[in-house]
Order: structure tokens, then C-alpha cells, then sequence
């Protein structure tokens, strides 16, 4: 029971101030991404996951709903769901990730005043 | 020193309520009830000093429940820890409770001797008992205001002594204690039934002395009381051990022990109660709706049957009651006194059981109140259980009655007769207390209804009363008494004219009682629901 | 306190809500305890009732719960009127009531199977594991955390419809706390059932609720849906700070 991995990290702190299902997509897309959730594994049940985690069954639906929506989890009737195991989803996923990540250091970078090469140099820049 | 004072003050705040317009009328209201009832009650005291003197006992013994109850509720306090913490010497905290205590005392004894004065001068207009000169009349309450004010600390003491007996070897101390807390509804017994010859003890010029003695060898022994109370009583009240065995927070160590206990349980309950539903339901309740409820009211007094004390209690009461019948197969008279009295204690204790229900089951009550059945159904199921208990008892002390005049009959003490004599006097006795209780018990249950405003709770005292002494009734109406003796003929008539009435009274109080049940969760002064609700805080 | 707007307002749910108040008003002793209060609650939602101590909480409960009876207006659970016949459809957890003490836990479960007519025994096993309920252990002699997870199992393990908990975490320790949190959620039952939880303990439940009722001097302050605050970037604690202090 231990090797199963985790679906969330035990310490992932919620904030309370926006949607929770949001949050708990972003966390799952990138652990599925990194691959600590390994592609067929077994999800448990929206009610198990509410109740591991003590959120509304709403919140651990919607959650599941925007997965499977994003095309990273899979139902299959009277068998459970399961992270998929296309891995054109997964490096779909990976790619949007990335997008965001990057879009949010340009903004870093405008907002100190710097390009984003200038920022890059700056970081590395032996003291 | 201004500490002592403020704390004095405290206590007797905490146990008297501040003077106001409606605590007057309402004092005054109960008072010329008491003062009414007391006059009209048939006791045929001819004397007006009997009245002074049982009433100054009646209030010895009021200042010593009201301390007993204090102290016992200290227990439970909310405010106990806080005391307990104050930086003062123990010392302190004792005199100022005792002085406290002794504040509402006198309170309680000026209002007892209102209330003699006030039965005397009724009694003295309506013309059954001779009037006194005032110059004695005065002399005479003088004397016993004398008698309170010394007497009253020392019951005040005697009272919150009970702390010191609370575990341990001294609890064997409680036997003496109890007989020693009998001792002025005896002296008030005596009192009442004195001879005319016998009044000197009781006059004047005699409770002078008796006051005297009290202050020499009573204070004394009083203050000896107090100092060990500031040395060891008080310190129970903060004793984990005792305060964990009343307020039941548990452990950890005998938990985990538990839990594997119960991990075994629960596979062996799975394995069998797999197919079974219902009817394999726990070991201890195979009942369903009513008959479930009632097994629940009925484990309460189970649970404190099985206690050891209990045990004793009632096989001492039974082994007294053989010994008595033994010689009361002898002698008819007394045995017409047993037939007639026996019973009397079981009734008081069931009916203070179901008055102080709101006082022991005052958790509990939002459950019970949540259950899915009609609230008539949980008051009948509450007055089942403590008939049965009483019930129960009652037939115990009968068999041991038997017992005795049996053993008294093998031996050749007694003859038939007398056996066919007792029998259906014992029947009869038997069978009007149980519809006593039956009475009590459902009369009680209009307390409920007095929640619905303080002008009805004002009420419940007369009925209290009536409840509390139906002794002085009941001799004279189904006893044919003062005339005693087995050769009466027995009243069936009468007791068959009780029982006829008490169905539709219990019907109705029963049913009144159901529909206003759920007020007792109202917050607020419930002062009424319990016998000793003023006296707690 | 602040402009608050009220997010979404009495919505009329006809037959979906599990309860409803309207202009309920409740006075004692001069003081006025419910004044004109009116919400509705929605089949399988858990509803949150919050507000400061002294708000009416309790006394609004044991309306809802048909053990006190108003001075004016309706109470309605399942769209009957509140009162003794609904018991069987509810279950109250009180708040300061305890469990019969001279019992074990397993003595007084056989005694409740016995009293409440909709009792399920495969959910007692369940949650007997569950909240690790030591059945040999006396209920006098319970920390108060076991006998809160005790006294929730006795309102789980029935079928009732509508379960309403009043301070279930009072006093109780962390791990018993999320134990009752995370058997609330999963005795859900796929939106059979519906939750109405008075409560101080807003962290606790912060993640559960997905309906607000605030309650402050008898009065509703507010009714909130719980997702429709967190799209606005407000927290259940937020809300409440906005609403009281």
C-alpha cells in the first residue's frame, strides 16, 4: 500500500481563496507530467479522494471532470479511472505547462525592467 | 483580612440570590403556602412550643442539606478549579464557605421561624391551640433564634464535612455520617410527638443550656472539623484521580489495549452477524422501538444497582428487615407499625430519583429528545424504570419480612394466626404503595409543564409537598389510624377509589408532560426542576 | 463592516431544498434569540451554519430538528413542517449533550440499533473502523474526542436524509477532528444525503462547505455558495471576517 503513489503531495497546502478544483488540476497535471503518476495507474474514487483529502465530493469531481476533459485521466464504466496512457495527452499537457511557466517569467522579466536574456544573464552572473 | 471578607461574601452570593421585588413575592407566596398547609396539617400538636422547636430543628436540617449539596456539586463546579487556585491559604477558603454557608442558614432559619409564627398564630385564630402571653411568645423565639445561630454553623460543617470521605478507607465514614445526618428528622419526629409531660424539654429554660452545650463542645469540635477540611478535604477536589473517575477522561495506554480488543470483535461480529441483521444486534439489547428505550432507562439504574455500595446498602436494609420481622411476629403492634412503614423509603426514593431527573440526566436529555418516538413514550419509559427499580426492592424487603416471621414461626415465637393476620395487611400496604409511586411518579412529570411560566412553577411547591409526605395523608385516610392495630378492618374500599383515579391522572399527566418535554432544553433558570436547584450554582 | 453583497440570495429551490426557514422568530425572556430568518439549504449539499457564540445557532438547530417550536414564521424540513414526526428523517448531533456514561460504546450502539428504526448496521461496522471506536471502552471514561467520533457514529449509521451537527469539533483533538471531517465527506452518499454543520472551527471545513449561512444576532447576515466565493478570489474565512468583524 506505501509504493502507491500519492495523488496529491501529502504537505500540498490549499489555498482557500480560489477555486480548489483548479488548484488540484494543476497539481495533478504535474505530477502526471513528471511522471510520478505513471501513465495506467489507478485513481482512486472521487468519494476516497474527497475523503482522503476532506473536500467536498463536488470539489474532487469537478477535479476529475476537468482531467478527463483535459484528456489526462480516462473512466471506464464499473472499472474506476485511470491516468491515460496516450502520451500525446501527457506531452500536450507538458507543453501547455511549459508555456505557462515561460509566460510567467516574461512577465517576471517586464516587471523588473529587464528582456528576458537580460534576465538569464543577471541569474547566472558568478558574485 | 478584606479577602476573608470578600470571599465570605462571595460564597454566600453564589448560594442566595439578591433581594428584588419579585424574589420577595415569590418568598412571600411560598412562605403563606407553607404557613397555610402547616396549619391545616392534622399533627395534632397542641403545643405551640413543638411548633417552634420542630421548626428550628427543620431548619438545622435544611442548612445541612444545602451544604451537602453545595459541596456535592463542587464536584462538577465549573468555578471549582478557579477556587482551587485562588493564592490563599486552605484555611481561608474553608471559613469563608462555612461562613457563607452560614449567612443563608440564618436566612433560611429566620424564614422557617416566620413560617412557626406564622402556623402558631393561624393555629392560636382558628382556636386549636392555646395561646401563649407575648412576654413568653418572645422569650420563647428569642431562645430559639439563640439556638440557630449557634447551631447552624456547626450543621453547616457537619455538611461540607462529606469532602472528607471520598475515597479510600474513608468512605466507611459515609455509615456513621449518614446516621448522624438522621439525627434531626428524628429529633423533628420526636419532637412532634411529644407528651404533654415531656415538653419541659423542649421549654425555655432549657434550650438555654442546650445552647450553651452546643457552643463548648460543638464549636470546638467544629473548628477541629474545619482544620482538617483545610488540610485534606479540600485537596480532594483537585485529586486527578478521583476528578478523572467522575469526569471519565480516559487514557491512552488502556486504549490501545482496547482498540485490539476490538478489532478482534469486530471480525468475529462480521463472521456471525454476516446473514443476521437485527436480531444479532449487540449482546445487550435485542429489543426494538419502546421495549429498546425502556432497556436503556432500566441499564442507568442496573448500572448503579451493580455498584458495590449499593449491594451493601440493600442487603444490610434486607438482613435489618429480617431481624426485625423476627421479633415483630411477636409482638402484632409492631408489626402493624412495620407493615405500615416499610414501604416508605422505597416510595421517597423513587419519588427524589424522578424529581431530580433534570439534575442527573441533564446531558443526556438532548439525546433522548432526539429519538424518533413520542415524548409521552420517554417519560413512561423513565417512570417504568423507576417503578421497576422501586418495585424491585419493595418485593425484596417483603421476602425478608417473611423470612423473618418465618423463622420466627419455625421456632415457635409466633402461631398461624398471626401469620394470616399480616398477610393481606402486608398485601394491602404493598399494593397502595405501588400505586403511590405510580401516582407520584406521574404527577411528577407536570414539572415540565411549570417551564411555561414562573407562575406555574410556583405552583410545583404544594405539589412537591404533597408528593414528599404522603405519610401524613395516607395514615389517616387508608390506615383508618390514630386507632393502630392489625385488627382493623382493612380500607379496600378506599384503595380501590385511589387506584380508579389514578389512571386518567396518570394518562393526563403523562400526556401533558410529553407535549411540553422538549422546554426543558430552554436555557435559563430551570430553578424548579430539581428539588436542589437553588441550592447549586 | 462593509457593503457585503450577498452573492446569491433566497433562491427558490421548490422541492430540492431539504430545509427551509421562513421569517422564523424566536424570543426568550425578552431577548430576542431568531429574528425573522428565513434560507433554504438544497438536498445533498453540506451548509455551513456559521456565526459568533450567542448568535442562535444551536437554538436555530433544534428548530430545524423539531425539538423547540418557534414563535412565528416556518420551519419545513423535506417540505413538511418541522416537529416530533420529522425525527425520523433527521439526526441531530447536539452540541454539550453526552451518550448514556454507565455504557460501553458497544452496549450503547446495541441499544440505539434497537431505538432508531432506520438504523444500518453495515455503515456502524464501517464507521466503527473508520473513527476507531474502542467498543470495550465506558463512555464516562472516553476522551472527549473519542465520544465526539462515538456520538458521530450514532448519527451516521442511520439512514436519515438530513444529518445536522452542532460544534462537532468543540474540545476535540486534531487527528479525531479530521477523522469526523473526512467521514463526513464520505458518508455523503452521492448527494442522498444532506449536511447542516454549525460550527467555530472554519479551518477544519473550510474545503468542505459548499453553502454558507452566516448568522449573526439572530439574524442572516448572508447565504453564500461556496464556489461562487472562490471564483471571486474570497476564502470561507474571508467571507466570514468580512461579514462580523
Amino acid at each position: 500500500m506505501k509504493d502507491e503513489p500519492m495523488l496529491l503531495p501529502e504537505d500540498f497546502v490549499v489555498n482557500p481563496s480560489r477555486p480548489i478544483y483548479e488548484q488540484f488540476v494543476e497539481q495533478i497535471t504535474a505530477r502526471i507530467v513528471r511522471g510520478l503518476l505513471p501513465t495506467g495507474l489507478r485513481l482512486p474514487s472521487v468519494r476516497d479522494f474527497a475523503a482522503g483529502r476532506r473536500v467536498n465530493p463536488t470539489t474532487a469531481a469537478r477535479t476529475y471532470q476537468e482531467l478527463e476533459r483535459m484528456g489526462l485521466i480516462v473512466t471506464y464504466r464499473g472499472q474506476g479511472t485511470f491516468v491515460t496512457n496516450e502520451e500525446a495527452m501527457i506531452l500536450e499537457a507538458r507543453k501547455v505547462m511549459a508555456k505557462e511557466a515561460v509566460q510567467q517569467f516574461k512577465e517576471m522579466a517586464i516587471s523588473l525592467g529587464l528582456s528576458v536574456q537580460e534576465m538569464i544573464e543577471l541569474a547566472e552572473q558568478e558574485e | 483580612m478584606s479577602t476573608f471578607k470578600l470571599l465570605a461574601q462571595y460564597e454566600f452570593r453564589a448560594l442566595m440570590p439578591r433581594i428584588s421585588r419579585r424574589n420577595i413575592l415569590s418568598a412571600l407566596l411560598v412562605i403563606a403556602f407553607l404557613v397555610i398547609g402547616g396549619a391545616f396539617l392534622d399533627l395534632e400538636i397542641s403545643n405551640p412550643q413543638a411548633i417552634f422547636a420542630a421548626g428550628t430543628v427543620c431548619a438545622l436540617a435544611i442548612s445541612m442539606i444545602v451544604s451537602i449539596v453545595h459541596v456535592g456539586k463542587l464536584w462538577t463546579s465549573k468555578y471549582r478549579e478557579w477556587w482551587l487556585t485562588l493564592p490563599h491559604s486552605r484555611m481561608l477558603l474553608t471559613i469563608s464557605k462555612v461562613m457563607g454557608l452560614t449567612r443563608v442558614s440564618y436566612w433560611i432559619g429566620a424564614g422557617v421561624l416566620l413560617i412557626s409564627t406564622g402556623i402558631y398564630g393561624l393555629k392560636v385564630w382558628m382556636g386549636t391551640i392555646d395561646e401563649l402571653s407575648v412576654r413568653t411568645l418572645l422569650s420563647m423565639i428569642l431562645v430559639y433564634i439563640l439556638f440557630i445561630v449557634v447551631s447552624a454553623p456547626i450543621a453547616v460543617v457537619y455538611g461540607i464535612s462529606l469532602c472528607l470521605m471520598y475515597s479510600g478507607w474513608a468512605r466507611w465514614v459515609l455509615i456513621p455520617y449518614c446516621i448522624g445526618f438522621l439525627l434531626p428528622f428524628m429529633l423533628f419526629g420526636i419532637i412532634i410527638s411529644l407528651e404533654q409531660s415531656d415538653l419541659w424539654m423542649i421549654s425555655p429554660p432549657y434550650v438555654l443550656p442546650y445552647c450553651v452545650w452546643i457552643v463548648v463542645i460543638g464549636w470546638p469540635l467544629a473548628y477541629g472539623l474545619i482544620r482538617l477540611i483545610a488540610r485534606r478535604g479540600i485537596r480532594s477536589f483537585g485529586d486527578i484521580r478521583i476528578l478523572s473517575a467522575n469526569e471519565g477522561k480516559g487514557n491512552q495506554a488502556v486504549a490501545s489495549k482496547d482498540r485490539q480488543k476490538t478489532e478482534q470483535r469486530i471480525e468475529l461480529r462480521t463472521e456471525r452477524s454476516a446473514e443476521h441483521s437485527a436480531e444479532h444486534n449487540g449482546v445487550y439489547c435485542k429489543s426494538r422501538g419502546f421495549a429498546a428505550l425502556y432497556q436503556l432507562d432500566r441499564s442507568r439504574f442496573r448500572y448503579y444497582e451493580s455498584k458495590l455500595w449499593a449491594r451493601i446498602l440493600v442487603g444490610v436494609s434486607m438482613i435489618l428487615c429480617v431481624v426485625v420481622a423476627f421479633f415483630a411476629a411477636q409482638e402484632p403492634l409492631i408489626a402493624y407499625g412495620i407493615l405500615t412503614n416499610i414501604y416508605m423509603f422505597p416510595v421517597l426514593f423513587a419519588v427524589l430519583l424522578s424529581m431530580n431527573r433534570a439534575l442527573i440526566e441533564r446531558k443526556n436529555f438532548v439525546w433522548w429528545l432526539g429519538f424518533p418516538m413520542h415524548r409521552s413514550r420517554l417519560l413512561l419509559s423513565h417512570i417504568t424504570a423507576v417503578f421497576m427499580v422501586t418495585v424491585r426492592y419493595m418485593l425484596s424487603l417483603t421476602i425478608s419480612f417473611w423470612v423473618g416471621v418465618f423463622v420466627a414461626f419455625l421456632v415457635g415465637k409466633t402461631n398461624g394466626e398471626f401469620l394470616l393476620e399480616a398477610l393481606p395487611w402486608n398485601v394491602y400496604s404493598l399494593t397502595l404503595n405501588i400505586v403511590l409511586i405510580i401516582l407520584s411518579l406521574s404527577l411528577l412529570q407536570l414539572v415540565y409543564f411549570s417551564i411555561r411560566s414562573p407562575l406555574l412553577s410556583i405552583l410545583l411547591i404544594p405539589l412537591y409537598w404533597l408528593i414528599l409526605t404522603p405519610n401524613l395523608r395516607v395514615k389517616s385516610y387508608f390506615y383508618s389510624e390514630p386507632v393502630m392495630g392489625m385488627d382493623q378492618p382493612l380500607l379496600w374500599g378506599r384503595l380501590g377509589f385511589l387506584v380508579l383515579i389514578t389512571i386518567p391522572i396518570s394518562i393526563f399527566c403523562i400526556w401533558l408532560g410529553g407535549r411540553n418535554f422538549h422546554r426543558i432544553l430552554d436555557n435559563g433558570s430551570n430553578k424548579n426542576l430539581s428539588l436542589f436547584g437553588k441550592a447549586s450554582k | 463592516m462593509g457593503t457585503h453583497a450577498v452573492i446569491s440570495p433566497l433562491i427558490e429551490l421548490g422541492e430540492e431544498a431539504a430545509v427551509r426557514c421562513h421569517e422564523v422568530s424566536f424570543k426568550m425572556k425578552k431577548k430576542m434569540i431568531l429574528d425573522q430568518v428565513s434560507f433554504e439549504i438544497p438536498k445533498g449539499s453540506i451548509t455551513g451554519l456559521l456565526g459568533p457564540n450567542g448568535a442562535g445557532k444551536s437554538s436555530l438547530l433544534r428548530m430545524i430538528a423539531g425539538l423547540s417550536s418557534q414563535d412565528s414564521g416556518t420551519v419545513q424540513v423535506f417540505g413538511q413542517p418541522a416537529g416530533e414526526k420529522m425525527l425520523g428523517k433527521l439526526s441531530l448531533l447536539p452540541d454539550r449533550g453526552s451518550l448514556p456514561g454507565w455504557l460501553t460504546a458497544e452496549q450503547w450502539l446495541s441499544f440505539a440499533a434497537g431505538i432508531y428504526p432506520d438504523w444500518n448496521e453495515q455503515s456502524a461496522k464501517q464507521l466503527i473502523e473508520r473513527l476507531k471506536i474502542n467498543l470495550d471502552t465506558s463512555i464516562s471514561a472516553m476522551s472527549r474526542g473519542e465520544e465526539a467520533r462515538l456520538q458521530l457514529l450514532t448519527c451516521l449509521s442511520r439512514t436519515a436524509p438530513l444529518i445536522i451537527l452542532d460544534e462537532p469539533f468543540t474540545g476535540v483533538d486534531l487527528i479525531s477532528r479530521e477523522q469526523i471531517a473526512s467521514t463526513v465527506v464520505a458518508e455523503m452518499g452521492d448527494g442522498e444525503r444532506t449536511f447542516l454543520i454549525a460550527t467555530h472551527d472554519i479551518r477544519e471545513m473550510e474545503m468542505l462547505f459548499d453553502r454558507l449561512v452566516l448568522i449573526g444576532d439572530g439574524q442572516i447576515k448572508s447565504v453564500e455558495d461556496v464556489e461562487q466565493l472562490r471564483q471571486h478570489g474570497k476564502s470561507v474565512e474571508s467571507c466570514y471576517r468580512e461579514v462580523f468583524a
